[in-house]
């Protein structure tokens, strides 16, 4: 099936550079990105009739502050909550407006600056509301564990534990991003790195080293969103939104855990990667024709959750495939191409939206893979993205 | 210690009013008599309201684990490394918590059994010790 207005990309932009700016305002940051998104699309932004983020204040600023500080006339705009998940629901949500009509041209993304808030998880965020009694990244102040890291780590543990997988395996990945954003002009972190200074770097929370946490970046990133029939009269090849799913909540979801294995609330189960299958179905593809896989690697082990919870390897195994090469530019299934949060930049996804655009369309620089034409954002929340270059 | 967290009590009021009496209770289902963590207004098997707050054995396995290295909580200073794990009860929730022993020693299986450590006048915090 395909979607009935055939909702596109048609436009990517981001700051010059990722990095640490603390002479930098998020509203310049925003402005920069989306001056040049709109400039890639070939739209004056006056054109521009939506907007959608995944975070307001304090990270990125609302979604009202941003139209009035830019001089943007929107007519549909929707803010998520402030986590960097919720990249792939945005696109969702202005796929879903282009497609009912409630918009032309949406602008999807956000100006950063995670260096605003001092030491992400400490004590500062110990009195925020959402840290109640019990939340979903397992923080539990009171006895010295915060969020995101801790609730990674205790599915790590987990995960290595039953499978048997190591610390040396989480390397392998860190390094493979690590080159590839060296391939790409505005990553934060390009220098690569080796395994053995991966086992060396400091536990953040055991089993949790250092390179295995992305970086907190300050910069910017956007998408924009359109119709097929708009995208015409426009200079750019679309992307098209090819088939999409959303965001999995309940007993057996752990942001950090497929499903099935077993910690927080989960049940332990034989996990079935066939429930994943709808969105190929929708997209028209078999797993076979995915060109290069995208996921929210915030931590090192999401790459593994993200493999099985979408049926590349099968539970248990993915440590494996993600060690043996099998992920690199060359390998069987390329991931994060533009080295993901990790390396390229701590821009909560936007950036490997911007990725998955230019490979589409042949702009993946040093990058690029050769007759890449269907690309699939999909992370161990259970969201998904399958973009490709033709409906 | 100095500036450290609290729980911020909410709908698990009943839990932390019976740990500052060194007793572990979860919600039981008054209909099919399952034990649910985290506190729900519903029992998450057959959606009944009715409950009691009953009194758990303290016993459990250690499910999984982390070890803090970062200083995030500036009362946690001076105790890191420290553990936090996450125990399988024998009635079936997993609650997280310290194990009071050495990092090293911590395996997955590892039976333990609850501890209290009185914070303030109104807070004790659950805790294990190995059994
Ligand atoms: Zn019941």
């Amino acid at each position: 099936m395909s979607y009935d207005q055939n909702p596109v990309l048609i436009g990517a932009g981001t700051t010059a550079e990722f990095g640490v700016f603390p002479d930098r305002t998020i509203l310049g940051l925003a402005a920069e990105a989306l001056k040049d998104a709109l400039d890639d699309a070939g739209l004056d932004r006056h054109e521009l009739d939506g907007l959608v983020t995944n975070m307001g204040s304090p990270l990125s600023r609302h979604y009202d502050r941003i139209c009035e500080a830019l001089d943007l006339d929107i007519e549909f705009s929707a803010q998520y909550w402030a986590h960097g998940r919720w990249a792939s629901s945005c696109v969702q949500h202005a796929a879903m407006a282009v497609e009912a009509g409630l918009a032309d041209y949406v602008a999807v993304g956000l100006g950063l600056k995670f260096n605003a808030v001092s030491q992400f998880g400490g004590n500062e965020r110990a009195s925020l509301s959402e840290i109640g009694s019990i939340s979903e990244h397992s923080e539990r102040p009171w006895y010295g564990m915060t969020a995101p890291v801790g609730g990674n780590a205790l599915a790590t543990r987990y995960y290595m534990e039953k499978y048997g997988a190591t610390s040396e395996d989480l390397a392998h990945i860190s390094k493979t991003f690590r080159d590839h954003a060296a391939l790409h002009p505005r990553s934060h972190f390009a220098d690569p790195i080796t395994i053995e200074e991966h086992q060396e770097s400091q536990y953040i929370v055991d089993p949790l080293r250092l390179y295995d946490c992305a970086p907190l970046t300050d910069g910017g990133a956007y998408v924009i969103v359109t119709t097929a029939e708009n995208a015409e009269s426009l200079p750019n090849e679309p992307a098209h939104i090819a088939g999409m799913e959303g965001l999995s909540a309940g007993r057996n979801n752990h942001l950090f855990a497929r499903p099935g294995m077993g910690i927080r609330t989960q049940e332990e189960y034989e996990y079935d990667a066939s429930v994943t299958d709808p969105i190929y179905e929708r997209a028209g593809v078999t797993r076979d024709d995915i060109d290069a896989l995208f996921t929210y690697d915030a931590f090192t082990p999401n790459v593994w959750y993200a493999l099985e919870r979408w049926g590349f390897c099968d539970p248990g195994t993915a440590f494996e495939f993600a060690r043996d090469g099998n992920i690199g530019l060359d390998g069987e299934l390329p991931m994060n191409t533009h080295g993901g949060l990790l390396s390229n930049g701590h821009i909560t996804a936007w950036n490997h939206f911007v990725e998955m655009y230019d490979q589409l369309r042949g702009k993946a620089g040093d990058r690029q893979l050769d007759g890449a034409d269907t690309m699939q954002y999909a992370t161990p929340f259970g969201d998904s993205i399958i973009l490709r270059t033709r409906p | 210690m100095t500036n450290r967290p609290l729980p911020q009590i909410d709908d698990d009021a009943p839990f932390w009013n019976a740990a500052s009496d060194h007793e572990f209770r979860m919600q039981q289902c008054g209909e099919c008599g399952h034990v649910r963590w985290p506190p729900s207004p519903v029992c998450t098997e057959c959606w009944a309201e009715e409950h009691e707050w009953t009194e758990l054995s303290g016993r459990g396995e250690v499910n999984t684990w982390v070890v803090f290295h970062r200083v995030y909580f500036d009362a946690f200073a001076d105790d890191v490394p420290y553990n936090v794990a996450e125990v399988e009860l024998e009635e079936g929730p997993r609650y997280l918590a310290p194990v009071e022993c050495d990092n090293d020693d911590l395996y997955r299986g590892m039976p333990v059994s609850v501890v209290f450590e009185d914070v303030t006048d109104e807070v004790s915090l659950p805790k294990f010790e190995p059994k």
